[in-house]
């Protein structure tokens, strides 16, 4: 029995020439999607491109090497000790010794070091990916280089620092490791380096620590790398679970680390160990600038921090079998649907009494008086009204209709929940993430300063699979009231807003499920189109290609007179008619399945609500419903109250 | 003018308590066609195990000669199925027909060259997947019933349920005999 192994490859600052070349070898000869394969190959870092029995990943490696990508086939090392809590230091001619509560960890002169300088509040990956989304955007996939070394370091600096020194024997092994958390040791240690600013220090104490190493690697990276069990997680700022599982993970990544350079150093041929240690570009193993400034800037806030979870979400995921790829993507303007018309009559209305209202100066009088009887506050009740029951209904509808299991399902409507699965190579076109459905939504900015959709682009014509645990069933979503769970912004140029503000005219705003959610569907299950067309249409399509086969003419033509009169054609439609008999035969003889068959779409009858929402349970669906009803009744209760107060007041 | 508005505020609430009072109302009326509809999604099932079985028994017939009176008990439960009237005979009829055929999957084991054979494995695979399919549309009914009845009992529609006559509605019920422990014995002979 063979091992399971992990195949990691170092990613791609931008795409070269061999890559189509590349993901195509991967498609068709090591069945790996290719959508995800490239996702995977494009990034700063490392990524786990596929796991399996080891002898079929050296076979995928030697395919990359072929296309000079780096890749290791490796088990991970079993942890063995996790780094100890610095709390002070001292430096010796001899050695820096590091000291814990209870331990302490002595870095010889010409030791080997493995130093990770790390961030725990997320800030570097939403960075790096609004970078990677901007690029994505505005200049397609060349050119993403990353974000540069200093950049880099000084967001980790502005976010939650944290310094890991691993200690490495001479195979490349760890030995102990110690780790230091800014203003948590003390400072004093370093001596004439020390500065009054903590994080500076824990730069400090990397370049003391790199001045007793022969070899030292500087590894910035973590939380960048879509790697499994090592990536991070983003929470609130004092949530210590997640600090904790962050810390975890961050010494997996230091573990895995060391497993990739010993790795690298032997399919180095270079016998000088500086050789071997040398940052490799892609991997951007760096060295510390030797002249460090002081950071002054702001700290920034960025607000999307459900961006970094994607990450990790995409982390856990390897490529999977080929999936074939989507169909075109509707674009539509906005302005196509009934319900953008009405909206674009309205405004017009609007605009029209205000250009002539405001002319003719009776608009301000008649907004006053409209205001004081109470018109415009009973419209904005009945409308919250209007609002309020109709989402009270559909809470009920989905309260009211039970779950059934997927192989069961009877046509007509029903409820299903299961895991969202990919039927096609769908990902998403800014975030570049494996998806069931996306919905794309570009904003610009008009003459007032307020956001307004321009366009929205969706996957909503390309099907996806639900599994439970009794089969699967294919979902259609056109036309489907989605409620994603995840949304990411970009603006144009390449920054998330800070607080809130940006100086750009243009935004996009990605909603995505992603492949493998829990999802919940409300819709009707029908039986699914046939892709194949029908008998006539085949048999019109087979006397085609005989009239311009001439192999085939020559066959029919049995008097050679060189056309084909009456009774040949006669004897052409009847074999053609016995084949497609066969045919329809021999495909009625298998059975077909339940996803061959059924699919979920939207009901037929008008007012039935087609509803997928990402979600765990039912209850938090009917739940957020639930808020929205509450929060409708309570605006229209308030609206009312005002309508009442100005009809007894005036 | 104030008499006025106290009347228009009065006609609003009652016609948001009427409005609320039409929701829950339509509520039931779906709920209680939906549990009819769960029904007659299960007959279509029995119905397409009902025309399966001949196929089945002609299989068996072939190779067990010395079982007739299993395949003879299951010819009479379908037959049975066939003749029976009224919701509760109905249901009799077809659980004893599930019992005659949980028989005759039990006898088939001491046939291998019948289990061998490529007609029987595909009826008696399609009559196992109708029979899960079965159970789970059991099931549904049983969630449905339930979710029909929790609110018949709920604050505010069991108002709307009362002035309405809306009744509870029962649940598929197991036979008693398949509550009882199986007794399993490995002794010989």
């Amino acid at each position: 029995m063979t091992a399971e192994a992990r195949l990691i490859v170092e990613q791609l600052p931008a795409p070269d020439e061999n890559l189509a070349e590349l993901l195509k070898e991967l498609s068709t000869t090591c069945k790996l999607d290719a959508y995800s394969c490239r996702q995977l190959l494009l990034g700063q870092g490392l990524a786990l491109l596929t796991q399996g029995p080891a002898d079929q990943l050296h076979e995928i490696r030697q395919t990359l090497v072929d296309y000079a990508v780096q890749g290791y086939v490796l088990t991970p090392t079993r942890l063995v000790f996790a780094p100890f809590i610095l709390n002070r230091l001292e430096i010796r001619a001899t050695e820096l010794c590091l000291m814990g509560r209870e331990k302490q960890l002595v870095i010889p002169r010409k030791s080997r070091l493995l130093i990770l300088l790390s961030d725990l509040s997320g800030q570097l990956a939403e960075r790096n990916l609004s970078l990677i989304l901007s690029a994505h955007r505005y200049r397609g996939t060349t050119g993403n280089s990353g974000l540069e070394q200093e950049k880099i370091e000084r967001i980790i600096l502005q976010g939650r620092p944290v310094l890991d020194i691993y200690l490495l024997d001479k195979k490349g092994f760890p030995q102990a490791a110690a780790r230091a958390f800014p203003g948590k040791f003390d400072h004093h240690g370093l001596g004439e380096r020390a500065t009054l600013s903590t994080s500076q220090n824990l730069l400090k104490l990397a370049e003391l620590a790199r001045e007793y190493a022969e070899d030292c690697r500087v590894d910035m990276h973590f939380g960048l790398s879509p790697l499994p069990g090592a990536s991070l997680t983003v929470g609130k700022e004092n949530d210590l679970d997640v600090l904790k599982k962050n810390l975890r993970n961050l010494t997996r990544y230091a573990w895995l680390q060391a497993d990739i350079d010993r790795l690298r150093a032997q399919d180095t041929p270079a016998s000088d160990p500086e050789d071997l240690m040398a940052p490799t570009a892609s991997l951007l193993a760096t060295t510390l600038p030797d002249q460090i400034t002081n950071q002054s800037q702001p700290q920034a806030t960025v607000d999307q921090p459900a961006s970094t979870g994607k990450a990790n979400r995409t982390a856990e995921r390897s490529p999977k079998k080929n999936l074939p790829t989507p169909p075109d993507v509707q674009h539509h303007k906005v302005w196509t649907s009934p319900r953008a018309i009405i909206g674009i009559v309205l405004m017009v209305l609007v605009g029209l009494i205000t250009h002539f209202g405001t002319r003719n100066g009776w608009l301000a009088p008649l907004a006053v008086k409209a205001f004081s009887s109470g018109l415009i506050s009973g419209l904005l009740t009945i409308s919250f009204l209007i609002g309020g029951f109709r989402l009270l209904t559909l809470k009920r509808l989905i309260e009211n209709t039970p779950t059934s299991k997927i192989r069961s399902i009877a046509m007509g409507l029903v409820e299903i929940r299961g895991t969202a699965r990919r039927q096609y190579a769908l990902v998403s076109p800014m975030t570049q993430i494996a998806c069931i459905y996306y919905r794309l939504t570009r904003y610009k900015r008009n003459h007032r300063n307020n956001w307004v959709i321009s366009s929205i682009t969706s996957s909503g014509h390309v099907p996806f699979w639900v599994e439970d645990d009794t089969g699967r069933v294919s979902v259609n979503p056109d036309q489907a009231r989605v409620k994603a769970d995840h949304r990411q912004e970009s603006f144009e140029e390449g920054t998330v807003a800070f607080g809130g503000f940006s100086s750009t005219d243009e935004k996009w705003v990605e909603e995505m499920i992603y492949d493998g959610a829990l999802i919940y569907v409300l819709g009707e299950a029908r039986v699914k189109k046939s892709p194949r067309p029908d008998r006539r249409q085949r048999r019109a399509e087979a006397l085609r290609r005989i009239k311009q086969d001439p192999h085939q003419r020559a066959h029919y033509d049995t008097n050679a007179d060189g056309r084909l009169d009456e009774n040949e054609w006669q004897t052409a439609r009847d074999d053609v008619d016995e084949q497609l008999l066969h045919e329809d035969l021999a495909a009625s003889s298998r059975r077909k399945t339940q996803d061959e068959l059924v699919e979920i779409g939207k009901p037929r009858q008008r007012g039935v609500p087609f509803v997928i929402a990402e979600t765990a349970t039912e209850a938090r669906l009917t739940r957020r419903y639930g808020l929205s009803i509450t929060l409708l009744f309570a605006t229209a209760a308030s609206c009312g109250a005002l309508t009442l107060w100005l009809l007894l007041t005036h | 003018m104030t008499g006025w508005i106290v009347l228009g505020v009065l006609v609003l609430i009652i016609a948001l308590v009427v409005l609320y009072v039409i929701v829950i109302y339509n509520g039931f009326v779906a709920m209680k066609n939906g549990i009819d509809r769960d029904w007659s999604n299960i007959d279509v099932m029995l119905k397409q195990r009902y025309d399966e079985l001949p196929k089945l028994i002609k299989v068996c017939e072939g190779y067990m000669q010395h079982e007739k009176q299993t395949l003879e008990a299951v010819i009479k439960a379908r037959a049975d199925v066939g003749k029976a009237s009224g919701e509760n005979q109905k249901m009799a009829a077809q659980n004893a027909l599930s019992e005659t055929l949980k028989s005759l999957f039990m006898v088939t084991e001491r046939y291998p060259e019948l289990k061998a054979d490529k007609g029987f494995r595909q009826l008696a695979n399609r009559i196992t997947e109708l029979e899960d399919q079965i159970a789970d549309r059991r099931e549904l009914v049983n969630a449905a019933v339930t979710i029909y009845n929790t609110r018949l009992d709920q604050f505010p529609d069991m108002i709307v349920a009362r002035l309405f006559n809306f009744t509870p509605r029962g649940l598929w019920k197991i036979n008693p005999a398949h509550r009882q422990d199986v007794d399993v014995n490995f002794s010989p002979g």
